[in-house]
C-alpha cells in the first residue's frame, strides 16, 4: 500500500495492527483520524475486520483432542526427565536439594567428618517441598542437625580463608558480611557455603560452640517483606529469625534460647539497622 | 544438581503437551507426525534447560524448539513450503460424533484456516490463537514484525472475502481488538 503511505494514509498493516491492538497511542490516534474523516480508510477497516473469526474458539477442540496421557507417558519415559510422581506419593518427610551455586575455596569440606556431612547432604531426596515463606527455615534447621562438633573440629581456623569467603557470600547476597557484622563472641567461625534454595541464594555461616556444638546463620534472599526477631524451635534446635530489605536472617543451634537470643540481637543491629 | 531453570522446564513440559502438541498438528498437518516432533522437542527441551532463564515465557521458549526442529526436518525432507496442504477435514476438523452448531462454526473456521497458505496460516494461529504479540511472533517465526503484520493483513483479506462478518462502516466507534492477551 505505497500509495496509501504517501498519501499518508493508514495502510492494510496499519489498519491490522490498529484492530490487534499493536499501535503506540499515537499511531492508534493518527488512524482514529483518518477512520472519522475518510470512507476510504473506513472501507478498508471494514474488509480486514471481516476476516476475524472466532479463532481461539474454533481451536479449542484441537487442543482437548490431544494425546496428553500418551505424551505424558513418552515424557516419563525420558532418560533426561525425572518425574516425581513416585517423590510425590511417599509421605516421608522430604528435603528439598540445596544447590551448590559456588564452592568457596575453603567451603569445600576437610577431614573425615566433613566427607561424611557431604555424602550425607548429597543423598538427600530432590523433590521440592511446599513453598512457604518459613520452608527454607524447616529445611536448613534439618540439614542443622547433620553437622556434629567432630566435624568442625576437623576444619583448620583459617581467618583470611574465612574473610575471602565473607566478602564472596557479601556480593552474592548483596549484604555487607563482614568479619566484625558476623561475629559472634566466643564462637569461632569455621566455614561459609553459599548454597541456593528455590533459585534464590541462601548464605550459611557456621560457628562452634564449645558447649552447645554448632551454630549457623544463614541469610537468605528471598525478597519476603521486613519483619522483626522471632524465635521458634525446630528438630530439637532453637532458632531466630527476622527478615530486612528482602534478606531473611536466622541463627540456629542446639545452644539454649536464652543464650541464642543476645547473639542474634547483636547480629540483627549490626546487619540490619 | 539441579537449577531452578532446569526445573521450571522439567516441570513446564508436562503443563504444556497438549499446546505443544497442537501447534505440532498445524505445522505438520498430521497427528500422528505431531506426536513425534512434541516428543523430539521435549527431548531437547530437557537437553537444552541449562539454556533457558528462569521467570521467562517457557512456552515461547519450547515452541520455538519445537519450530527448529520441524524445519529442519523440512529441509533435510525438500519439502517446499507452501505444498502439501493436508485434506483439512483429516487435520484440524473436531473429531466429535455430535456435531451441533458450534462445532460446525469451528469446523467452518478450522477450514478456512487450514485454505490459508502455510506462512499466513501459522501466523495467525500463534497471534490469534496462542496470543503471541506481533513483536514475539516476529522473533519465534524469524522474520521482521512488518511481515507478521502483512501476513495477518492478507489472511484477513482472503478470510473477508469468503464472508464472515459484515462490518458497519458508516459507524465512527472505534473497533476494540478480538485478540487473547
Amino acid at each position: 500500500m505505497s500509495d496509501a503511505e504517501a498519501l499518508g494514509r493508514p495502510s492494510d498493516t496499519d489498519l491490522v495492527a490498529y484492530l490487534d491492538g499493536e499501535l503506540s497511542p499515537y499511531r492508534r490516534d493518527w488512524v482514529a483520524a483518518h477512520l472519522a474523516a475518510d470512507d476510504g480508510v473506513r472501507a478498508c477497516l471494514a474488509r480486514l475486520a471481516n476476516g476475524a473469526r472466532p479463532f481461539r474458539e474454533a481451536f479449542e477442540p484441537l487442543l482437548a483432542q490431544a494425546p496428553v496421557a500418551r505424551l505424558a507417558t513418552m515424557l516419563d519415559g525420558l532418560p533426561t526427565y525425572r518425574p516425581t510422581r513416585a517423590e510425590r506419593r511417599s509421605s516421608a518427610p522430604r528435603w528439598p536439594r540445596l544447590g551448590l551455586v559456588a564452592a568457596c575455596a575453603a567451603g569445600l569440606f576437610v577431614g573425615a567428618g566433613a566427607d561424611r556431612l557431604l555424602v550425607a547432604m548429597r543423598a538427600t531426596v530432590t523433590e521440592q517441598a511446599e513453598e512457604q515463606p518459613d520452608e527454607w527455615r524447616r529445611v536448613v534447621a534439618g540439614y542443622v542437625t547433620l553437622y556434629t562438633p567432630e566435624t568442625l573440629a576437623a576444619i583448620p581456623d583459617d581467618s583470611a580463608a574465612r574473610r575471602r569467603e565473607l566478602a564472596g557470600l557479601s556480593a552474592k547476597l548483596d549484604v555487607p558480611l563482614s568479619a566484625y557484622d558476623t561475629a559472634l563472641p566466643g564462637l569461632a567461625l569455621k566455614w561459609t557455603q553459599l548454597l541456593q534454595y528455590d533459585g534464590k541464594p541462601l548464605g550459611e555461616m557456621v560457628y562452634a560452640d564449645p558447649q552447645s556444638g554448632p551454630v549457623m546463620l544463614c541469610v537468605f534472599a528471598d525478597g519476603e517483606a521486613d519483619a522483626a526477631p522471632r524465635q521458634e524451635r525446630r528438630n530439637g534446635l532453637n532458632i531466630v529469625y527476622w527478615s530486612a530489605k528482602g534478606r531473611a536472617f536466622m541463627l540456629v543451634g542446639r545452644m539454649a534460647e536464652a543464650d541464642l537470643r543476645p547473639l542474634a540481637d547483636g547480629i540483627y543491629r549490626r546487619l540490619t539497622l | 544438581m539441579m537449577l531452578a531453570d532446569q526445573r521450571e522446564v522439567r516441570d513446564g513440559l508436562a503443563a504444556y503437551l497438549s499446546r505443544l502438541w497442537r501447534y505440532a498438528v498445524l505445522l505438520v498437518g498430521r497427528h500422528d507426525a505431531a506426536e513425534d516432533l512434541v516428543q523430539a522437542t521435549c527431548v531437547r527441551a530437557l537437553e537444552r534447560s541449562h539454556q533457558f532463564i528462569a521467570g521467562s515465557r517457557l512456552d515461547r521458549w519450547l515452541f520455538a524448539i519445537l519450530r527448529s526442529i520441524w524445519l529442519n526436518d523440512l529441509r533435510s525432507r525438500r519439502v517446499r513450503e507452501g505444498e502439501g496442504v493436508e485434506d483439512a477435514e483429516a487435520v484440524l476438523v473436531y473429531d466429535g460424533a455430535a456435531r451441533i452448531e458450534t462445532d460446525m462454526l469451528a469446523a467452518q473456521v478450522l477450514r478456512e484456516v487450514q485454505a490459508l497458505p502455510q506462512a499466513q496460516r501459522e501466523t495467525l494461529f500463534l497471534v490469534y490463537v496462542e496470543g503471541l504479540t506481533y513483536r514475539e511472533a516476529a522473533q519465534l517465526l524469524g522474520v521482521p514484525i512488518g511481515t507478521v503484520m502483512s501476513r495477518l493483513a492478507s489472511a484477513r483479506e482472503r478470510l473477508g472475502k469468503l464472508g464472515g462478518k459484515l462490518g458497519a462502516p458508516a459507524e465512527q466507534k472505534s473497533i476494540s481488538a478480538a485478540r487473547p492477551r
